[in-house]
C-alpha cells in the first residue's frame, strides 16, 4: 500500500542532515509498528522516498515523503502511531493513500516556496530590489559536465518565479526546485551578500521551505504540501 | 543559565547534530526535584562517545535514582572548540544546555590513555579550575572512573574523586551522602572526607606520595616511588574496587539513547557477561574485570524483546570479552533468530571453529563477512609466553572450514614488541599468513570463492598496570619500528596485505599507562602545547608531545624502558582490583618460562579475586563447568 505523508521538520531537527533524518524516520516507523515493505535482495532496504532533501539548517513546513507498506493500514492509524514515536521537531500534518500507478513525488516536484529571514540589523528593501531586478543573475554551483563534478556557472534569473519582501528583512520566494531545474535559495542569498559586499553575513539568514509544488497540464502550480487539498490527484485518476 | 548556540555557529561546524541533544530516549527532568546534578563527560567526540556502552548503562542507572539527574557532554571537535572559544561559549550539557560549571558532579570516563588531554581541555572549556587544589566550594566535584582509573596517579592532581569499580554499585550511596551533606551546608573538603568512607572511592589529595632520594638505576634524575600513604588514619591505605555481585539484579538500559548522527557502532548492545576466564598475560581487561559473571539467558532475551521495541534497531550486538565462553551461546542465538529473523546479530571476539562457523552461516543468511583471528603472536612459543590459548592447528583448521564455506576474507591481529620476542617470532607472523594462503590454494577451485584477501594488522605491545607484564621493559621506538620493517620486508605474498603504523603513539600510551603522580605535569604541558584528540592520527601532534616530554624532563628510560623489580612500589599499589600482586608476579615468571596457565573454568590459578566477592566463575559448581555447550 502506498502512503504519502506530509510533515514539518523544525527546531533542532534542522541540524540533522538528510541521511540521518531518513534513518531517524525509519527507526520511528519500526518502533511504531508500521508494516514497511522492504526491497528484495541481499541488502533489503525500506521503501521510503522523499520529495527532495532539505538542506541542513533549514526549516521545512510542508515536507513530503512516500512509503510502501506490506500490509494495509489506515491513514489515521498510521498518523497516530507514528506521531507517538517522533522526536520533538518532526510533526505530521497529513497522510493519504496513493494509487499504485501514481508517479513518485520526487518526479513531480518542480518548484518550492521559501521564506527567508535576512539578518535584522539592516533594511533589505533596496538591496533586494536592486539585486533581484537584474535581468540576469548568474551563480556558480557544483554541477556535472559530461558526468564529471565541477563548478559551473548557471543563469538562474528565469528560475525565480515570484518574490516579495513582506517586511524589510523577510523575503518570500517561489523558485524552481526539482531534478531538472533547481535553484538553491542559500546560493542566491550568498550572491546577494556578495552583491552588497557583506559576505560575512553568511549563515545569518534563516531559510524556511514552506511548500513544494508540481504543475498541472496547463502549467499552473499545484501545492503538494497542503494536506487538505486533493493536490490534483483526483483529476489524474 | 542556559547556553544559547547561534544558528550561524552550528552551521559553520561539521556535523552540528553532535551538539544539539534531544535524541530519542534522552531524558528530561524537572530541575526543581533534583538534589544531585551529574554530567557524564566523555573525553572524545560525540560519535565515538555515544558508542560507549558504559555511558548508556550509567546514564540510565543514575537517572533511575530519585532526585538525581544525569546529563551528557562530549569533547567538541576542534572546529567547534574554536568557535566556542571565539564566542566565549562555555562547555555545556546536551540535555538542558547547562554550563558544566553549574553541575554538582562532572564524571569523566577514562577509557584510553590518549584521551587524557581532552579531559583537561574539557575542564578548561567549562571554566572549571584544572587542578583539584584550585577548586572552591562553588565548583563541581570532578569524579573519574573506567578501566584506566585503576592507575589513577597520572591524573591525580586534576581529579577530586576516583570511583574504582563498576558504576552500578555505589553512586546511589554517594549521592545520598551528597544530598545530606549539602542540606547541612558543609563544604567541599568535608564532603571529600565523607566520600572517602564509601567503598571504591579514592581521593588522591588525601594521600602523601614520597620518592627515594636517588635516581633509579639507569636514569638521570627520576627517583623511584617510595610510598603512597594516607594523610589521616581514617582514610583507607588500599582502596579496593567495587563490583556487581549478580548481573541479573542490576538494571540494563532497554531504552538506550538513539543518536541522530550515524555513529561508529549504530546498534543495540547487550553485555552478555562481564570479565574473562582466559588470563592472557598482556590483557588489562582480562584482569580488572574479574571474576567472570554471567547474565542469564532469560534476562538477555527479555532485554532483546524490550530494546528492539524501544529503539527500532535492526542490528544487535552481544558483547563480552570472549563470546564463546558464554555457556549456551548457541541456544541463545537460535532463540533470538527465531524470534527476530530480520535482526542482524553480531558477536565480537568470536573464536573461529566448526561451531562458530555454523553459527555465522545460520545467522548471516548467506552474508560472508570477514573472519578475524586475534593470534597476537607469530609462534607457539610466544603465544605460550603471553598465555594466548590459540594454536596454529586451530587457526589453520578454522580457515580451512571457512574457505570451504565460501569465506574469502581473513583478518589477523598481532602485537609486536612482546616480552621475549625474537626475529623468529616476527617471521612467524608472515609465515602464518602464508600458511593460510596455502590452505586456500589446497581447496579445489570450484569449492572455494574466487579470490582471497588476508590482512595482517600489527599493533605494538604496551605493558599495562594490573597485568603480569606490568613489570616489563617496554620495547623502545627503534626496536618497534625495526620489527615492523622486518615484517614488512617478509610479507611478499600478493594475497596478504599488511597494515602497520608509527610506534610513537604506543610509546606515549605506555608512558601514561604506567605513569605516576609526576606524569600529570607532562599531560598538563601537552595540553598547554595544544595536544587534543591524541588518538586521532590526523590530529595527533607528535612534535608537541616531544616538546612537552623535554620541557617536563620526563624520562622514558624510567617510565618505559626499564624492567621493574619485584619489590618495587608501583604507582598503583594502593589500589586493589582484587587480583593479587603475588599472582601477577607468579604469572610473570611463568611467562618467562613459557608455561601456559589454565583458564578459570579448567582450573583456578588463585588470582585472589575470590577474596573480594563471593560471586562469578570462582563459585560456579565444578560440575557445571563441564557442559559449556559451546566447545563442539
Amino acid at each position: 500500500m502506498r502512503k504519502q505523508i506530509i510533515y514539518q521538520k523544525t527546531g533542532r531537527l534542522r541540524f540533522v542532515g538528510h541521511l540521518d533524518f531518513m534513518r531517524t524516520m525509519h527507526r520511528a516507523m519500526t518502533r511504531a509498528g508500521i508494516p514497511l515493505a522492504y526491497s528484495q535482495g541481499f541488502n533489503p532496504h525500506p521503501h521510503m522516498s522523499f520529495a527532495g532533501p532539505l538542506t541542513l539548517g533549514w526549516d521545512g513546513l510542508g515536507e513530503i515523503m512516500e512509503i510502501k507498506t506490506e500490509k494495509d493500514i489506515s491513514d489515521t492509524e498510521l498518523l497516530q502511531s507514528l506521531s507517538r514515536e517522533l522526536p520533538e521537531g518532526i510533526r505530521l500534518l497529513g497522510c493519504q493513500t496513493l494509487d499504485e500507478k501514481e508517479p513518485p513525488i520526487m518526479a513531480k516536484i518542480q518548484a518550492a516556496a521559501y521564506r527567508i529571514d535576512l539578518p535584522e540589523e539592516r533594511d533589505w528593501t533596496e538591496p533586494v530590489n536592486e539585486f533581484l531586478s537584474q535581468e540576469s543573475i548568474r551563480l556558480t554551483k557544483i554541477g556535472k559536465i559530461k558526468g564529471r563534478k565541477q563548478e559551473v556557472e548557471v543563469e538562474v534569473r528565469p528560475w525565480i518565479y515570484s518574490w516579495t519582501l513582506t517586511d524589510p528583512h523577510t523575503l518570500e520566494l517561489v523558485c524552481a526546485s526539482g531534478s531538472e531545474q533547481n535553484l538553491k535559495p542559500d546560493l542566491l542569498i550568498y550572491a546577494l551578500y556578495r552583491f552588497i559586499g557583506a559576505e560575512d553575513l553568511k549563515y545569518r539568514e534563516h531559510i524556511t521551505r514552506c511548500s513544494l509544488f508540481g504543475r498541472d497540464p496547463q502549467g499552473n502550480l499545484i501545492n503538494y504540501s497542503d494536506p487538505g487539498a486533493a493536490s490534483g490527484r483526483k483529476e489524474l485518476a | 543559565m542556559r547556553v544559547n548556540l547561534p544558528d550561524q555557529l552550528l552551521l559553520s561546524v561539521q556535523k552540528p547534530a553532535r551538539y544539539i541533544g534531544g535524541e530519542v530516549n534522552s531524558i528530561v527532568k524537572d530541575m526543581k526535584d533534583i538534589h544531585t546534578h551529574f554530567c557524564f563527560c566523555f573525553p572524545d567526540v560525540y560519535d565515538v562517545g555515544m558508542c560507549h556502552l558504559g555511558l548508556q548503562i550509567i546514564y540510565h542507572d543514575l537517572n533511575s535514582y530519585e532526585g538525581v539527574y544525569c546529563e551528557r557532554s562530549f569533547a567538541p571537535w576542534p572546529d567547534m572548540e574554536q568557535a566556542m572559544r571565539q564566542q566565549q561559549i562555555p562547555l555545556y550539557s546536551l540535555e538542558t544546555f547547562t554550563p558544566l560549571k553549574e553541575f554538582d558532579f562532572l564524571g569523566f570516563t577514562l577509557q584510553y590513555e590518549m584521551s587524557y588531554t581532552n579531559i583537561l581541555n574539557m575542564l578548561d572549556l567549562a571554566g572549571v579550575p584544572m587542578y583539584s587544589r584550585d577548586r572552591s566550594d562553588s565548583d563541581p566535584l570532578i569524579i573519574a572512573g573506567g578501566p584506566n582509573a585503576y592507575n589513577p596517579e597520572p591524573l591525580a592532581d586534576f581529579i577530586d574523586i576516583y570511583y574504582l569499580g563498576e558504576g552500578e554499585v555505589e553512586y546511589e550511596h554517594l549521592f545520598q551522602l551528597y544530598k545530606e551533606h549539602m542540606a547541612a551546608g558543609r563544604g567541599r573538603r568535608e564532603f571529600l572526607k565523607v566520600a572517602a568512607t564509601v567503598p571504591g572511592m579514592y581521593i588522591p589529595s588525601f594521600y602523601d606520595v614520597e620518592y627515594e632520594d636517588h635516581p633509579a638505576e639507569g636514569c638521570d634524575h627520576t627517583p623511584r616511588l617510595k610510598s603512597v600513604t594516607p594523610k589521616d588514619p581514617s582514610i583507607p591505605a588500599v582502596v579496593t574496587k567495587v563490583l556487581v555481585k549478580d548481573m541479573d539484579s542490576v538494571e540494563y538500559p532497554t531504552h538506550p539513547i538513539i543518536p541522530y548522527l550515524q555513529i561508529v557502532h549504530d546498534r543495540a548492545v547487550m553485555e552478555i557477561f562481564r570479565g574473562c576466564i582466559r588470563g592472557c598475560r598482556f590483557c588489562n581487561a582480562g584482569m580488572i574485570y574479574r571474576p567472570v559473571r554471567m547474565r542469564s539467558k532469560e534476562n538477555i532475551l527479555n532485554w532483546v524483546d524490550n530494546v528492539l521495541k524501544a529503539t527500532g534497531y535492526d542490528e544487535l550486538s552481544l558483547t563480552s570479552l570472549a563470546s564463546n565462553d558464554y555457556p549456551g551461546l548457541y541456544d541463545l542465538l537460535k532463540e533470538i533468530h527465531t524470534r527476530y529473523p530480520h535482526v542482524n546479530v553480531s558477536l565480537p571476539s568470536l573464536r573461529v571453529d566448526a561451531f562458530s562457523l555454523q553459527l555465522m552461516e545460520e545467522l548471516g543468511e548467506g552474508k560472508k563477512s570477514g573472519l578475524t583471528f586475534a593470534a597476537e603472536a607469530g609462534t607457539q612459543r610466544l603465544r605460550d609466553v603471553i598465555n594466548k590459548g590459540i594454536t596454529e592447528e586451530e587457526i589453520l583448521g578454522g580457515v580451512k572450514l571457512a574457505f570451504k564455506g565460501g569465506w574469502d576474507r581473513v583478518k589477523l591481529y598481532f602485537m609486536l614488541g612482546l616480552p621475549t620476542e625474537t626475529q623468529e617470532d616476527v617471521f612467524g607472523i608472515s609465515d602464518l599468513a602464508s600458511k593460510i594462503v596455502h590452505e586456500w590454494m589446497q581447496i579445489p577451485k570450484e569449492e572455494r570463492s574466487r579470490d582471497l584477501t588476508v590482512t595482517v594488522s600489527t599493533s605494538f605491545f604496551v605493558p599495562k598496570p594490573f597485568t603480569p607484564f606490568q613489570w616489563c621493559a617496554q620495547a623502545d621506538y627503534e626496536t618497534y619500528m625495526e620489527r615492523q620493517n622486518f615484517l614488512n620486508s617478509k610479507i611478499r605474498n600478493k594475497k596478504v596485505q599488511y597494515r602497520c603504523h608509527d610506534a610513537f603513539l604506543s610509546t606515549l600510551e605506555g608512558l601514561l599507562a604506567r605513569g605516576d603522580r609526576r606524569t600529570g605535569n607532562l599531560i598538563y604541558a601537552a595540553w598547554k602545547n595544544g595536544c587534543r584528540f591524541d588518538s586521532w592520527s590526523d590530529l595527533f601532534d607528535e612534535s608537541a608531545w616531544k616538546k612537552s616530554i623535554e620541557e617536563t624532563g620526563t624520562e622514558l628510560s624510567y617510565y618505559n624502558y626499564r624492567e621493574r623489580q619485584e619489590d618495587e612500589v608501583l604507582p598503583w599499589d594502593h589500589i586493589s582490583v582484587g587480583v593479587s600482586k603475588k599472582y601477577l608476579y607468579r604469572e610473570y615468571e611463568r611467562a618467562q618460562e613459557g608455561i601456559v596457565s589454565p583458564n578459570c573454568r579448567e582450573k583456578c590459578s588463585g588470582c585472589g579475586i575470590m577474596g573480594i566477592s563471593e560471586t562469578g566463575v570462582c563459585y560456579e559448581k565444578r560440575a557445571a563447568a563441564g557442559n559449556g555447550g559451546n566447545e563442539a
